[in-house]
């Protein structure tokens, strides 16, 4: 017996929900596009009132201010100004990670100590941190840091530090104090800095395999796997024998020399097309593993409007970067170095001249200990005598670290205690001490459940040092700021922000999701 | 039955008691093994000379902490007029007067044993006593009367604890007494406790001398209390016989804040006559038109007219906005030529925004609609919707009474609030709009959603606030000349939505799918299934989420003092030490606004906690 298949009739368009959702969402994009046309021309309109067009030419003009601090304190252009700032943000980001790392796993774990000292300690800490604006925190240890110098230094000697119950814990002129900051004793890197660096950078792959080949090991029931302690010695070996050997890495040099020749002297057409061609690869890729996905065993599955419109928009973004490459050769060629941007020479060919230089043969220890030492009076520091942490440098950064310790420490707290009580008796059971049952067996399980509202918390954290503006610390955001007071371009530094820090997030972001995929349990 | 059995008599032994005591306190918490005991030795002398450093630097004889209490006023409110302060009073009065009548109708007095009384009184008495005791320079003068204050307290303490374990029964306190007798203790103090001040004269000369704590608000703050008692005592009276107490308790909260800013605070020149001749016809004529068309299209029965009338009818209103705002001001020509202020703009658009509301209310009567009741409830609403959106047009127009020394006629901690309440109350229907964006099926709106949440919230705040600060001007200048506060609100608002929405998307999330299969099931429309399936569960589950964000946003509220607004910080940073009395008391006034902040956001803390247990969140 066969029965008729009733084919649904379509309903008529003003009923059809695909229909309605499209006309929707094109009102809706003209709706937005409209507002954001009004906004520009209103700001082009009031611009051009006051005699001002949005131009990027600060980028390549020199800027008539200084910056406090930085890699130079006289940048030669607004780029390079906003560089200055980019450099100084990341100075206190990545120092503020590792410190607030530390001291919020040491916070996370008292708050959960027997002790009740130490538990209240904690508990009182970030009772005490956590409720108080970051700001007025920075703006507390700016004004501490000013009056630090009248308690701890030795009012006779020229900034140097008192001795305490008579006994001094340092040698003489070993840390200075002033309101302006701190000086200290520092490794000063010298020209030999890179191709130790280089050296490194070969230790930490042989540190990785030596990681690697210890765990084999220990699966395999051959020996006891300790594999932080081999890794960290590999580590510990090359950084020595490359303070004497680092000239050997010399042998790169022209070897970047190479590779920048190339980028300068191969003709740009071919760059366009390969670029074009990446593009055009990229969208194939995600083209066809989005279709693999939607096929089932019976053939391609019904493609949703959504799934063309994904499909659509990879393949349209595709061709137009795939145009835009071949058409415009000027993008393509400020990244390849043959062009500039913003009026710098900044692309890969000028990159791999910079290494070229920095990696041929120098002779000498890539760094050399130096003490710090006044310049004239009141505490001004040398310039390139050990290490000066000024008053904003500090008072941002104790201020950030405190901070989003106490938020990394209720995370690690939190994540302690989702690990299930059984692990604790197991590992009471067969013997483990505290320290080792933490060591072993909670901190590991912990930390799957703990990376993502700390990795949450270095993102804040990497935002949070544009407090710095608090305390005149010269980071992207003061710096942009100095500049638009000068020269009245507001959307190309609000543009310039926006970007490093999508930049930054997205880093960061893809950093913990990756390492978050890794730790995931593998389940059935 | 073997024989020989032998038949032990067991005698039940109670289990003995575990041994208590303080040593066996320190053996269990302080010393339970080497290493702990060390530990306790080190981190204990740590503690009792940073805390006798910290108590030496509070009681130094030259901290200004008199900056802080001779300008209380400046932090709480900036320069309000004098001669109007008492606006200031009322608007404390109407938030204490609906905390009063709240806390009855949600009945949140409870019982708390007798001896958790006596642990608390004994773990006050015996920190102020530890605290006596450290204090350097020994005991001397007030730190005598203090610690022994601090003795007798924890010696009450004790003695109530050792005395509760004879009896068998525990009794219990009702929290309300406890509270009474706080509220009581707080007056009495307020007339009686003095504390010694000093005071700097004009030719530079000191003088020391005791004053009580409240000395010029000892009235004010004495009648608050009372209005606080009086109030609940009303509460308690009538939350038995007004059953809806709670719901109107909620609209008047919602309706305080802009109550207190806009008319108590700001006193607004009100025309009369415009009031009469002007918004009484408007809101009679739509409230009514609209209410007819309403009871038609809100009836039971099937036709896509309505939608389409209802669209038809938003457009037309929306393009009318459109044109008469930015294209054809009448007082000029050219498009891009402007002078009008905010007060112009918002009385040209004093006809056209009711259309717009009532247009949204038309596309959403079929959702609502149905019987004559629903429909008649839901005529209610519009008509009160219209009410409020005319009379906040009349008072934004209007210009103040006040005569300001600056340009806000809020500063300090009320300007913190401010734009805490402001900003976390627009940002919410906006937050909400962007999740479900984020989380519909349409990929362009899903796109736009999910690159402004991404985009906001990868750049920090401070430069939302500088965009906000510079650029709105730029884009908007001449159409509108907006407010510095009002800029920095919009900021906050634009930046705190997309960080609301992230929390409320986590809600939707959570809702098990089977949730939207039953709505399919009866046939509910996409909005009916939107606002009565998905969103309350979405919401209520993310409430200890968007606590934290206003957590969060108040704290966040300290960055306007970058951009110039005179917050609570600003005037504590930069105001109060510019006086020529005052110089060298930054870093007491920067503790003492930091205090001030601290006390806010951890009782904004414990009641979260508190409200979390109280839905049983997080213990499913």
């Amino acid at each position: 017996m066969t029965t008729a298949i009733q084919r649904p009739t379509r309903p008529p368009f003003y009923r059809d929900v695909t229909v309605l959702k499209w006309v929707f969402q094109i009102v809706f994009l003209i709706g937005i596009v409209t507002v954001f046309w009004l906004l520009g021309s209103f700001s082009i309109a009031n611009l051009a009132k006051q005699n001002l067009a949005v131009s990027w030419d600060f980028m390549a003009r020199p800027v008539g201010f200084q910056v406090a601090e930085g890699f130079t304190t006289l940048p030669e252009s607004g780029f390079q100004a906003l560089l200055v700032g980019i450099t100084n943000m990341l100075r206190v980001t990545i120092s503020g990670i590792l410190a607030a790392t530390i001291l919020g796993v040491i916070i996370g774990v008292s708050r959960l100590s027997h002790n009740w000292l130490v538990n209240k300690l904690a508990t009182v800490y970030i009772e005490t941190i956590r409720n108080i604006p970051l700001l007025v925190q920075i703006v507390f240890w700016g004004i501490v840091v000013s009056i630090i110098p009248d308690i701890v230094v030795d009012e006779t000697s020229d900034g140097s530090l008192k001795s305490l119950f008579g006994l001094r814990l340092l040698p003489e002129g070993w840390i200075f104090a002033s309101p302006k900051g701190f000086a200290m004793p520092w490794l000063v890197p010298t020209d030999g800095r890179w191709q130790w660096v280089g050296f490194m950078i070969v230790g930490a792959v042989a540190a990785l395999y030596a990681y690697r080949w210890r765990i084999r090991l220990q699966e395999a029931g051959t020996a006891e796997a300790r594999a932080f302690l081999w890794s960290g010695g590999v580590l510990v070996a090359f950084a020595i024998v490359g303070t004497f050997a680092h000239p050997v890495m010399g042998i790169f040099g022209p070897v970047f020399g190479f590779v920048a020749a190339f980028f300068q002297n191969t003709p740009i057409i071919i760059f366009q097309i390969v670029l074009a061609g990446l593009a055009v690869g990229g969208a194939y890729y995600i083209i066809k593993k989005r279709l693999d996905e939607l096929r089932t065993p019976a053939g391609l599955g019904k493609l949703t409007d959504d799934d063309w419109f994904r499909l659509a928009m990879a393949a349209v973004v595709a061709s137009g970067l795939a145009l835009f490459f071949l058409l415009q050769s000027g993008p393509v060629k400020a990244i390849v170095g043959q062009g500039t941007i913003f009026g710098q020479e900044i692309g890969l060919s000028q990159l791999f001249t910079g290494l070229e230089s920095r990696f041929s043969f120098v002779s000498g220890a890539p760094f050399d200990f130096s003490l710090p030492a006044i310049d004239g009076r009141f505490n001004n520091y040398a310039a390139d005598a050990g290490h000066v942490i000024t008053r904003a440098y500090f008072a941002l950064w104790i201020g950030v670290v405190l901070y989003t310790a106490a938020f990394i420490g209720e995370a690690v707290r939190a994540g302690v205690l989702a690990v299930p009580k059984g692990q604790t008796e197991a590992g009471f059971a067969v013997g483990l001490r505290r320290s080792q049952l933490l060591r072993m067996i909670v901190l590991p399980q912990a930390f799957r459940i703990i990376l993502p509202p700390v990795g949450n918390q270095y993102l804040n954290l990497a935002k949070n040092t544009s407090l710095g503006i608090a305390v005149a610390y010269p980071d992207i955001v003061q710096v942009g700021q100095t500049i638009f007071n000068q020269t009245g371009q507001t959307i190309p530094i609000v543009i310039s922000w926006m970007a490093w820090y999508s930049f930054v997030s997205l880093t960061l972001s893809a950093i913990v999701n990756r390492w978050n995929k890794k730790l995931k349990l593998v389940e059935r | 039955m073997a024989e020989g059995t032998v038949f032990v008599e067991t005698v039940e032994l109670a289990p003995e008691p575990p041994p208590s005591g303080p040593v066996q306190w320190i053996r269990e918490n302080l010393a339970y093994s080497v290493s702990s005991t060390i530990t306790t030795i080190v981190i204990g002398l740590v503690v009792f000379f940073g805390l006798r450093a910290l108590i030496a630097w509070f009681l130094n004889p030259f901290r200004k902490w008199s900056a802080a209490t001779a300008n209380a006023r400046l932090l709480m409110v900036q320069a309000y007029p004098d001669d109007q302060f008492i606006r200031v009073w009322i608007s404390v009065g109407i938030v204490v007067v609906l905390a009063g009548l709240s806390a009855a109708a949600w009945r949140v007095a409870g019982k708390v044993s007798v001896g958790q009384v006596a642990k608390g009184l004994l773990s006050v008495g015996s920190g102020a006593l530890v605290l006596a005791l450290l204090a350097p320079g020994g005991l001397t003068g007030g730190r005598v009367i203090f610690g022994s204050v601090g003795l007798v307290i924890a010696g009450i303490g004790y003695m109530w604890k050792r005395a509760r374990k004879s009896s068998v029964n525990e009794p219990v306190i009702s929290t309300v007494a406890l509270a009474g007798l706080a509220l009581v203790l707080i007056g009495v103090f307020l007339w009686t406790v003095k504390l010694p001040v000093q005071e700097v004269f004009a030719d530079g000369s000191k003088e020391v001398t005791n004053q009580l704590i409240a000395r010029s608000t000892k009235l004010p703050w004495t009648v608050q209390l009372l209005v606080l008692a009086v109030s609940y005592l009303v509460g308690v009276a009538i939350r038995d016989s007004i059953s809806s107490l709670r719901r109107i308790l909620v609209g008047l909260w919602a309706l305080s804040f802009p109550a207190i800013l806009m008319v108590v605070m700001r006193a607004p020149d009100i025309e009369w006559d415009t009031v009469l001749s002007v918004d009484l016809p408007i809101f009679l004529a739509i409230g009514a038109l609209v209410g007819v068309i309403l009871y038609v299209i809100g009836a039971p029965d099937a036709g896509e007219w309505k939608y389409i009338v209802s669209a038809i009818w938003l457009v037309l209103a929306v393009l009318w906005v459109l044109f008469s705002w930015y294209l054809f001001d009448p007082a000029s020509s050219s498009p891009f030529h402007f002078t009008s202020s905010a007060a112009d703009v918002l009385k040209r658009l004093e006809f056209k925004f009711p259309l717009i509301l009532g247009a949204l209310f038309a596309l959403a009567a079929p959702s609502f609609g149905g019987a004559r009741a629903a429909r008649l409830r839901y005529i209610g609403v519009w008509l009160g919707a219209l009410v409020l959106l005319i009379m906040s047009f009349r008072l934004g127009a209007a210009s103040s009474l006040l005569e300001l020394s600056g340009t806000a006629f809020v500063g300090g901690l009320s300007l913190t609030f401010t734009l805490a309440i402001a900003a976390i109350v627009l940002s919410f229907p906006l937050g909400v709009l962007l999740a479900l964006g984020r989380a519909s099926t349409m990929p362009i709106v899903r796109m736009i959603s999910t690159t402004y949440i991404e985009l906001v919230r990868s750049v920090p705040l401070i430069t939302w606030l500088y965009i906000g600060s510079n650029l709105l001007n730029l884009f908007l200048a001449g159409v509108v000349d907006i407010f510095s506060v009002v800029r920095a609100i919009t900021a906050m608002t634009l930046f705190s939505a997309a960080y609301l929405a992230e929390n409320v998307r986590g809600g939707l999330q959570s809702i098990p799918k089977g949730q939207y299969e039953a709505a399919d099931a009866v046939g509910m429309s996409v909005v009916q299934k939107t606002v009565l399936i998905t969103l309350p569960q979405a919401l209520k589950a993310v409430i200890p989420a968007l606590v934290g964000q206003v957590i969060s946003l108040f704290k966040d509220t300290s960055l306007v003092s970058i951009i110039g607004l005179f917050d609570l910080l600003y005037i504590a940073r930069n105001v109060i030490p510019g006086q020529s009395a005052n110089i060298g008391s930054i870093l007491e006034l920067t503790v003492v606004a930091a205090a001030i902040y601290w006390i806010f956001t951890f009782t904004f803390s414990r009641s979260s906690m508190r409200l979390e247990r109280r839905l049983g969140l997080g213990t499913r």
